[in-house]
């Protein structure tokens, strides 16, 4: 706000951290698929070049610097010149981290990893120089007999038609043309003949095109140029000609036909870059796909950036909006009001409306669950580097979306739970072969919408849980008694009581103080469930269960003497009458009652939140919400029970403070305050009674 | 003559209190006493509305009310004050009052007696507390004011609303 250039700057990082992320999946599919395409190689090499101009642009040195050495290399492969090999791909996966801790210095004065950055750097340089001969050679010197890519032609008629408004995109056109003297040299024709009379002349605007016809000594291939213009692609026009080139002969897929092919095919002559590229998909060209491919992806992405606050704002003030719609609706009732047709029928318009709008700013919110699950390949890569085991990641529903919140919160839980089925749950590659399974270890993330909820499922093939060794790790722990006698599935659950860890020696990767009970916590605090599946030598799953949204609650709004509370719906089970007598007393305390053959305790929420009531009332009413968290159960008495609703949820710290036992506030239609209540922290105080 | 006279020492003076900083207080009346805040300070003025109780809160929280979307915690200042308790009127309003805390700013409501005046006052009039015996928290007041025959107590709402929950 206050600088401008802080601004740019901070566009800059969120983009650079884009880009490092796409190089990074780019390079996990080469790694998957061991090949490296044309359109892949393209799109890495993109974006290392638009870190490297952004970083020179903002005085970035190092940045620059280093994203140059890379860039040296990625065009080498891209011109064939190298073959990608393993090596390659983890020197490159190791530039991303050089990369990230560069974008860390820059954003937020993190110290440089110099070492760290040397060693890549010499490693790059390494691969630079060629592998037999030894000799370092200019990373664009003429290698003409194994130039692939492309025709590579001496002498280049190129057109350059910039957009009228291309100034206005702070680029100056002649620039360019100075850059393309580099490449050799040219002389430049500029035809002037769309220049308007004066008085429809915008000085802001270009009316020239240039003609311009480049000689080189060294062969330059469409590439070349392209890579001139590539910051301009968008805002203007290019056709690339070849003049008297002997190569194009020996050349199979010749590209001289791609420029005039749009004007021909169109039978109006393109006059804008949308045009050309539009045309450009239906050219026969499949040896330079990638272009056509990528501005399609271009225009299949568009997003802007919006600031989280504007889009809470809007959330809010949407809530708003519902409660006085909820606050009218009363006057819908036509029964009541038989002379308000038209109003009843309009508020019945204004619901519906309403109810629409709240879904729209909701997704707003909504991500793909994708930023989350994408860091997991390259985690797993890496650990299954360092344990010597074989892993493939599997990757279901990363397009299932969830509030952005909830992705937030949700990436440490999950960065365990893999850690944990990467470290213990696969075994290593003979154990594997010995148990007749394939050697390679799949780790399942999958990840779908269950009515309001999204269910994450991280599954693994490996070894399953240790039923014996969980057991006395925990007789051990004291987390049981010796002698209790525990179903497996409940041995299993073990796992999440708190202080327990079954490694045997605290290992780098997982043991690093915080346990599954911790993971369970925060799971529980996003207001969602966990749980564990595991066969022996099948292996383990954990079902992750999150509210889509934060902000929203689907809740049972409910009478305790005068006052109204919240429960949400996730944690009830039922509501039920009991008589009297099906009220087990200790002394004068009500202590239980029997529910679907077990005794499950009462819990007393005006005793507990000193609600003014009667008590004999309550009890004569017998009515009891069953409630469940954790997989325990206890009945909450109320005096009444109203309608169930969706309730925005709102914190009751921003101007007050945490209460125990409630998990925020909402407004109810009438403009009055209700609070909501935290079942799972109701549920542990009862138990601890 | 005379009369042209004061009106220059007037004019004198009024130049004199340009320089001074000076600040416009709301007072209130709290149990016979007159109080005030800091006007920028407040937000609004409501009529008193009854309020949702909060389990566990101290007894000078009298609950929550929606203000505008918002979840606003409202305190009974007599009682934050240690003065006696008495039943809401008419003329009770409620202050909305905009908190300045180490965690950041908070909006709170307080419950008084009746709104009086908009009170002005300087460096000059507004005294040391120090020296009264108030009965109330010393903590919870930045000084005294001379409003004509009358005492006010101006109170400094972010120590007074830091609520210790």
């Amino acid at each position: 706000m206050s600088d401008p250039l802080e601004r740019f700057r901070a566009v800059f990082f969120d983009e650079s951290a884009e880009a490092i992320d796409a190089i990074e999946r780019n390079l996990l599919d080469v790694d998957d698929a061991s090949t490296m395409d044309a359109e892949t190689i393209n799109d890495i090499f993109r974006s290392a070049h638009s870190l490297k101009g952004g970083s020179a642009t903002f005085g970035m040195g190092s940045l620059t610097e280093f994203t140059h050495v890379m860039e040296t290399l990625l065009d080498k492969v891209r011109s064939g010149q190298l073959r990608i090999s393993q090596e390659i791909l983890d020197c490159l996966f190791s530039s991303l981290d050089v990369l990230r801790n560069l974008v860390a210095h820059y954003q937020f004065d993190d110290a440089i990893n110099q070492a760290g950055m040397q060693r890549v750097k010499t490693e790059l340089e390494h691969l630079l120089a060629p592998p037999s001969s030894g000799q370092m050679v200019a990373a664009n010197s003429p290698e003409t007999s194994d130039v692939p890519a492309g025709p590579a032609g001496s002498e280049w008629l190129i057109e350059f038609a910039p957009d009228p408004g291309i100034m206005m995109t702070g680029n100056d056109p002649l620039r360019y043309i100075d850059e393309l003297a580099e490449l050799g040299d040219i002389s430049v024709t500029c035809k002037t003949s769309a220049i308007p009379d004066f008085e429809q002349l915008d000085p802001t605007h270009i009316y020239c095109l240039w003609q311009i016809s480049l000689k080189s000594e060294n062969s330059v291939s469409e590439e070349d140029l392209k890579d001139v213009f590539m910051w301009i692609e968008d805002e203007a026009e290019f056709q690339f000609t070849p003049i008297n080139n002997p190569e194009d002969v020996a050349s199979p897929a010749p590209v001289i036909p791609e420029p005039v092919i749009p004007p021909s095919e169109e039978p109006s002559p393109p006059v804008s870059a949308t045009e050309q590229e539009l045309a450009q998909p239906e050219n026969p060209q499949p040896q330079d796909a990638s272009v056509p491919v990528k501005s399609k992806a271009k225009r299949a992405a568009q997003s802007i950036r919006v600031d989280l606050e504007k889009i809470d704002s809007l959330i809010n003030l949407l809530g708003e909006l519902v409660i006085t719609q909820s606050m009218l609706s009363i006057y819908g009732d036509e029964e009541k009001y038989p002379q308000f047709e038209r109003l009843s029928e309009g508020l019945s318009q204004l619901e519906r409306h309403t109810r629409d709008l709240q879904e729209g700013v909701m997704r707003i919110r909504m991500l793909p669950i994708d930023f989350c699950f994408s860091r997991f390949p390259r985690m797993v890569r890496d650990l299954s580097k360092q344990l010597d085991k074989s892993i493939a990641v599997q990757i279901i529903g990363e397009n299932t979306e969830v509030d952005k919140t909830v992705i937030e919160e949700l990436n440490d839980p999950l960065v365990h739970l893999v850690r944990n089925s990467v470290d213990h749950g696969l075994e290593d590659r003979s154990t594997r072969l010995a148990k007749g399974k394939p050697e390679t270890g799949t780790v399942t993330l999958k990840a779908f919408h269950q009515v309001g909820n999204i269910i994450i499922e991280i599954a693994d093939d490996g070894a399953g849980l240790n039923t014996e060794r969980i057991k006395a790790k925990a007789i051990e722990k004291g987390v049981i008694k010796a002698n209790a006698n525990l179903t497996e599935q409940a041995i299993h659950e073990l796992i999440f009581a708190p202080g327990f860890s079954t490694a045997e020696a605290v290992t780098d990767l997982s043991g690093r103080g915080v346990g599954m009970d911790v993971v369970k916590r925060n799971i529980r605090a996003l207001g969602g469930t966990i749980d564990v599946r595991s066969i022996a030598d099948e292996g383990t799953t954990f079902t992750i269960r999150l509210p889509l949204t934060l902000a929203i609650l689907d809740g049972q709004l409910l009478k305790v003497g005068q006052e109204t509370y919240i429960i949400p719906m996730l944690s009830i089970i039922e509501s039920i009458q009991l008589k009297p007598e099906d009220i087990n007393k200790v002394g004068n305390r009500d202590v239980s009652f029997k529910w679907r053959g077990n005794f499950i305790p009462i819990l007393n929420l005006a005793a507990l939140f000193g609600c003014q009531v009667d008590h004999q009332q309550l009890v004569e009413t017998g009515l009891v919400v069953v409630v469940e968290s954790d997989g325990k159960q206890c009945g909450i008495l109320v005096s009444e029970l109203n309608n169930h609703q969706q309730v925005v949820v709102k914190s009751l710290e921003a101007n007050y403070a945490k209460v125990q036992g409630l998990s925020g506030a909402t407004i109810l239609g009438d403009g009055s305050v209700a609070l909501i209540i935290d079942v799972g922290a109701i549920i542990s105080r009862v138990r601890m009674h | 003559m005379t009369a042209i006279e004061a009106t220059d020492v007037k004019e004198l003076e009024d130049l004199d209190e340009q320089d001074v900083p000076k600040a416009e207080w709301l007072s209130f009346k709290l149990a016979g006493l007159d109080y005030a805040v800091d006007i920028l300070r407040v937000q609004e003025i409501r009529v008193w509305q009854a309020s949702t109780r909060i389990p566990y809160s101290p007894a000078y929280v009298n609950g929550l009310i929606n203000l505008r979307g918002a979840i606003v915690p409202i305190v009974d200042l007599r009682l934050r004050l240690g003065l006696d308790y008495r039943d809401y009127d008419a003329e009770t309003v409620t202050l909305i009052m905009d908190v300045v805390l180490n965690e950041g700013n908070k909006t709170i409501g307080i419950v008084v007696d009746a709104i009086s005046e908009v009170i002005q006052t300087d460096t000059d009039n507004a005294q040391l507390s120090a020296d009264f015996d108030l009965t109330i928290d010393q903590a919870y007041v930045s000084g005294i004011a001379d409003d004509g025959e009358k005492m006010v107590i101006l109170l400094n709402v972010d120590t007074l609303l830091d609520l210790d929950i």
